[in-house]
């Protein structure tokens, strides 16, 4: 089994983190320490469990809940709701779309300011821990990429934890294979596994 | 009535007769209450005792209850009656530190506590045999740690500014209650360091029990 | 801490009542992810305590005054299941005793937890001992960490107590039911891992001697807590991750 390092450890000097996990380690001096759980995978550092803390630069994947003059609030399945200022886009949505969007910048204490968002077909939003995303992409996205050729499912994976999926293609095969990860995240050989089980 | 900087801390006692707990049929019971009066700070709200007030009332008791100085079996009257002895303390006016100030009101008033008459079984108020004896004098003093600074009785900004507050009680050769307060750490030779200290500033409080 | 009965022996034959050595833990058993819902969750027995945690946040917080807005608000709930006491059937609500342990394990929780990264929210750690057998505030404090680290929030470290008091005039550590009520003194101490105290109460007597060994033979034995914590973890990702509540 990988080691498995607690918060409070000090990491292997060669470890790296992504970008996507920086929450994951803090810097004292020149030494990375874990701040949660995981193990380290080809000198990257990988969280098994994280709260969702959002940064700029994140993709969202969100459903709009409200239409104010302000812009549109957005459902992020987290503690942070998402914000689409009105100034900043043309696109007219409605309660209850699915939206994919970039998130720009943090409005102090807890709101994401959106941009660039784009309006996602009808199609299923898993809710899928957020630690769990970076393994659920894999190294220069390869897992998602086999999964959607695999399946032939359109399929877009937000930061915050929410996955769409469209409704074309082999979509319970991909909801599987996504929960195997999800479960199996921290366990070697999970590549070959999800490989054999695509087919 | 305690003064310490600007905090103010009144402390009655008083004593009464009572049923004694099931499990010490044969003792008094001492029971302290605390109330942090609105008109002592803008901070304090009527109402329901809040954390500071419950923490205050039960660190002073710990003191005292602990240092056993006062014979609780001498307060047994006949069976199914024991004195009560309450100790109930006001803070008028709050500046920082009111665990010191507390435990010195508490002990002043101790020191004063008359022991009212009993006879056949029953308090007679107004009238008094002598004064309720104490085997010793606990008193308490806090320190806060702020940044690398550690000092002792904080006043109100100060505790405010603390990172991390303790507060000891000692009684003659004993420590008889401690409690660590706030999100910030000590070191294990930090606390030995502040009991040492504890005990060297028993004289000066001592010499304000009259 | 109950009062000192001269009659009860607490030491006989140079032995404890339950046969543990002077410096000796009960057995502690720690297991983490055990709720569904809660964002991480642990149990904890610890001789014959039982206490569960459930973790949730960060989450909007509940009065709006308490807001912080530079860092995360931690509340801790402790409370004792009616039942949980050998005792009398207990009213059910706080009680003072409750909400002082409360704010404490709040404040010792704070220490370790990254509370900046979640400015104007609210993490709350609810923590129900379901079997009290004394030292429950230490197997509160036990079982709320587990459940952090459980739920993924980022810590500086972790930390770990016992309590060291005196029985029949001798130190011993981890206190059980007899000596709590019996014993000279109840001293219970957290650690983190930097060797810090962050957790510290005591009533009771001790002279500087013994106050200062028992600081060194808690200090010592947290480590041995901490470990535990480390094999809980590693349990629960040895295979796949299950959700399970057992208390045998």
């Amino acid at each position: 089994m990988k080691e498995i390092y607690i918060p409070g450890d000090k990491l292997p000097t060669s470890v790296r983190v992504s970008r996507l996990n920086q929450n994951a380690v803090r810097k004292t001096g020149n030494v990375l320490y874990a701040t949660v759980v995981g193990s380290v995978d080809e000198d990257m550092f990988m969280p098994f469990e994280m709260v969702y803390i959002p940064k700029e630069g994140d993709s969202i994947v969100g459903i709009v809940t409200d239409k104010r003059n302000i812009g549109y609030f957005i459902d992020t399945g987290t503690a942070y709701e998402g914000l689409i200022l009105s100034r900043e886009t043309r696109a007219d949505f409605h309660v209850g779309d699915i939206i994919f969007a970039k998130g720009e910048r943090i409005e102090e204490p807890d709101t994401v300011i959106l941009s660039n968002p784009k309006l996602l077909d009808v199609g299923r939003i898993l809710d899928v821990p957020s630690s769990k995303i970076p393994r659920l992409i894999g190294k220069e996205a390869s897992m998602i990429n086999m999964i959607k050729e695999k399946t032939g499912a359109s399929i877009l994976v937000g930061a915050n934890g929410y996955v769409w999926i469209s409704s074309k293609g082999k979509v319970n095969k991909a909801i599987q294979a996504i929960n195997k990860i999800i479960s199996k995240a921290h366990l070697t050989g999970l590549t070959d596994e999800i490989t054999k089980f695509l087919g | 009535m305690a003064q310490i900087g600007n905090t103010k801390v009144l402390a009655g006692v008083k004593l009464s007769m009572m049923e004694p707990f099931a499990d010490e049929p044969n003792k008094g019971v001492l029971i302290m209450g605390a109330e942090l009066l609105p008109m002592a700070s803008p901070t304090f709200e009527p109402g329901p005792p809040d954390e500071r007030s419950i923490e205050f009332s039960r660190v002073v008791d710990r003191g005292i209850r602990s240092s056993e100085i006062i014979n609780m079996e001498s307060l047994f009257v006949e069976e199914g009656k024991v004195l009560g002895l309450f100790i109930d303390l006001y803070v008028l006016d709050y500046g920082g530190n009111l665990f010191d100030t507390g435990t010195l009101a508490a002990m002043s008033a101790l020191k004063n506590t008359r022991m009212p008459k009993i006879e056949s079984g029953e308090l007679i108020r107004g009238e008094y045999t002598g004064n309720l004896p104490l085997g010793g004098y606990p008193l308490s003093s806090t320190f806060v740690k702020i940044g690398n600074f550690t000092m002792l009785d904080p006043e109100i900004h100060e505790e405010s500014a603390a990172d991390a507050r303790l507060t000891i009680c000692t009684c003659e050769e004993n420590i008889v209650a401690m409690q660590k307060g706030g999100v910030g750490a000590f070191k294990k030779e930090e606390v030995l360091n502040l009991i040492n200290v504890s005990f060297e500033k028993r004289d000066i409080l001592m010499k304000h029990i009259r | 801490m109950g009062s000192h009965n001269p009659n009860i022996k607490l030491i006989v034959d140079g032995k404890r009542l339950d046969g543990r050595a002077f410096d000796q833990l009960r057995n502690i058993s720690i297991n983490v992810g055990v709720l569904e819902n809660a964002v991480g969750s642990a149990q904890v027995i610890w001789g014959d305590n039982k206490v569960v945690a459930g973790v949730y946040g960060p989450r909007d917080v509940f009065p709006k005054y308490q807001q912080k807005p530079d860092k995360a608000f931690i509340r801790t709930i402790y409370s004792m299941a009616t039942f949980a006491s050998i005792e009398e059937h207990s009213r059910s609500g706080p009680n003072k005793r409750s909400q002082e342990i409360s704010f404490v394990l709040s404040e010792a929780f704070e220490n370790v937890l990254m509370v900046e990264k979640f400015p104007g929210k609210m993490i709350d750690l609810h923590i129900t001992v379901l079997q009290a057998a004394a030292g429950t505030r230490l197997a509160a404090f036990l079982a709320g960490m587990a459940a952090l680290i459980d739920g993924g929030f980022p810590l500086n470290e972790i930390a770990a107590g016992v309590s060291a008091g005196k029985a029949d005039g001798a130190l011993v550590l981890d206190l059980d039911k007899a000596e709590d009520n019996f014993g000279q003194s109840d001293l219970p101490i957290v650690y983190n891992s930097s060797g810090e105290i962050i957790l510290l109460q005591m009533d009771g007597k001790m002279t500087r001697d013994e106050l200062t060994e028992s600081i060194e033979l808690t200090s010592a034995k947290s480590k041995d807590i901490m470990d535990l914590i480390r094999k809980a973890v590693e349990r629960k990702y040895a295979g796949e991750v299950k959700t399970e509540l057992n208390f045998r």
